[in-house]
């Protein structure tokens, strides 16, 4: 059926259209990258003078406080980014996420930068 | 009306394919895998934000349960590998939280298995893995951390602290085992993308892929959730189904190999083997003679002849249930050592380094089969 087929070819077309979208880009969605970083990390996020606890960062970004991400650290920025600005009415957070990439020495990203 | 999940033809999709996508749901059933659905965190389109977070995430969760046991025990596998792959995708759209490659693979393995047509080679399910792998390859080569050895020499020493890889790193200069086993892998993946699209170079692209996954779960022991069983699957797609069927010539007069031929058949429901004693004189046509065959059984399909050891494992490989076995095994093994070992004890079968062993093996029992069931001999007429 042309039809199906039409349809599978537009699949594929889109996805060979974010493997170019990734040369330009830093994340690195739908591009095919598995397992091309290894990012250790913890994340800080502070409300007022209120730190949160790890379970609560597990809940506010459905990442661990701590851990290693086998994908492009900017998914990791991306999630805490959106999550922040979705959340923001209820209060500015300050988030600090100290990471390693690949063994590299250990940098530091801020919210809001 | 429930079908049965070990027979694959006359389906409304390619038997190779109804193969893939019913080894794809054994995998989402035997992994739990719904219980990783979410509700919607941060979605891809701003869409699911207004969808009812917990009827949605219930119900992709339904659908992906409904739609494996479809696939297994129904028979439109079509529809329900839609049903299936579409659940995926959209769970994976629908949140940042759950979005994965693998995830994301193997939704799109079941949508397009659905699109694929009726009969002929699934020429979609090909380009998709050919993406996979091009993608893959590509983001690799250009990174500078792969490009220098620094990904692996990390990951193998500080994440894994694999011993073997350790040891090497040590006798070499620095990062060049890392450089290796980086540059290794580049080339793996953009090879195997080219190789798929030429469709002579698919049995070399079976045996390459499927050893390069395995290699990696035996390395780190970790099936990277759906990843290793979907793209172990997807070989299934460069596979050519047996038309016509495979002959297997058999010695008629002995017991022991008639309970083999009635086991085997017992499981060979489509059934991709016609069964011929060795009495019949099939043998001629294959240029076989009576001596010959009466050392072994032998297996004839479109290009092939095999006998012995050889012979049976590429009947095995045939046989449905011994990819339902693999991918249970590894779904269900208790940790990442009883997963190597699996892995492991199915590489060396299906490689040809498992034949020293193999054929003494074959060659004891067979010149043992007259004593095995003793009783149970009865002798053909012999029409040479």
């Amino acid at each position: 059926m042309q039809w199906r087929f039409a349809v599978g070819a537009l699949l594929l077309a889109m996805q060979a259209g974010a493997i170019v979208r990734a040369r330009f880009a830093n994340d690195r969605y739908f591009c095919w990258a598995p397992f091309d970083q290894q990012t250790k990390y913890s994340i800080g996020v502070s409300i007022g003078d209120e730190a949160l606890g790890p379970q609560q960062i597990r809940q506010r970004y459905r990442r661990p406080a701590e851990g290693v991400d086998n994908r492009s650290a900017e998914h990791l920025f991306d999630i805490i980014t959106r999550a922040e600005q979705k959340f923001e009415q209820w209060g500015r957070s300050r988030v600090v996420v100290r990471y390693r990439i690949n063994g590299h020495e250990e940098r530091e990203w801020r919210y809001p930068q | 009306m429930i079908a049965n999940p070990l027979r694959l033809s006359g389906l409304d999709l390619p038997p190779q394919v109804v193969l893939l996508v019913r080894l794809l749901a054994l995998a989402l059933l035997l992994t739990n895998h719904q219980a990783q659905i979410q509700t919607p965190f941060l979605p891809f389109f701003d869409f699911f934000n207004h969808v009812p977070g917990e009827a949605f995430q219930t119900a992709l969760r339904v659908a992906l349960v409904a739609g494996s046991l479809g696939l297994l025990l129904t028979r439109r596998p079509r529809t329900f590998a839609a049903l299936t792959g579409a659940a995926l995708l959209l769970a994976v759209l629908s949140s940042r939280g759950y979005y994965g490659n693998n995830k994301t693979f193997t939704g799109l393995l079941l949508v397009l298995a659905a699109l694929s047509n009726a009969s002929g080679p699934p020429r979609l399910l090909q380009w998709q893995l050919a993406l996979v792998y091009f993608g893959a390859g590509l983001n690799k080569a250009l990174d500078p951390d792969w490009q220098s050895g620094q990904f692996f020499e990390h990951w193998a020493t500080d994440r894994l602290q694999n011993p073997a890889y350790m040891w090497l790193s040590a006798q070499l200069p620095p990062l060049a085992a890392g450089k290796l086993f980086c540059w290794y892998t580049i080339a793996a993946e953009l090879a195997l993308a080219g190789m798929i699209l030429v469709p002579r170079l698919h049995p070399w692209v079976i045996l390459g892929s499927g050893v390069f996954q395995s290699g990696l779960l035996l390395f780190t022991g970790d099936p990277f959730n759906l990843f290793f069983f979907a793209m172990q699957s997807s070989l299934f797609a460069l596979a050519r189904w047996p038309d016509p069927t495979i002959t297997v010539i058999w010695d008629g007069s002995c017991g022991f190999c008639r309970r083999t031929k009635e086991l085997i058949q017992r499981v060979d429901f489509d059934p991709v083997m016609e069964w011929a004693p060795l009495q019949s004189g099939i043998g001629d046509r294959y240029g076989l003679s009576r001596a010959q065959l009466r050392e072994a059984l032998h297996a004839a399909g479109p290009g092939w002849l095999l006998g012995g050891y050889s012979a049976i494992r590429r009947m095995i490989l045939h046989l449905p249930l011994f990819a339902y076995l693999l991918v249970a095994a590894v779904a269900l093994a208790p940790g990442p050592m009883t997963r190597r070992v699996v892995v492991a004890s199915a590489l060396l079968f299906l490689l040809p380094i498992s034949n020293p062993i193999g054929n003494a093996v074959y060659g004891w029992i067979a010149r043992r089969r007259h004593e095995l069931l003793a009783g149970e001999t009865c002798e053909l007429p012999d029409q040479s």
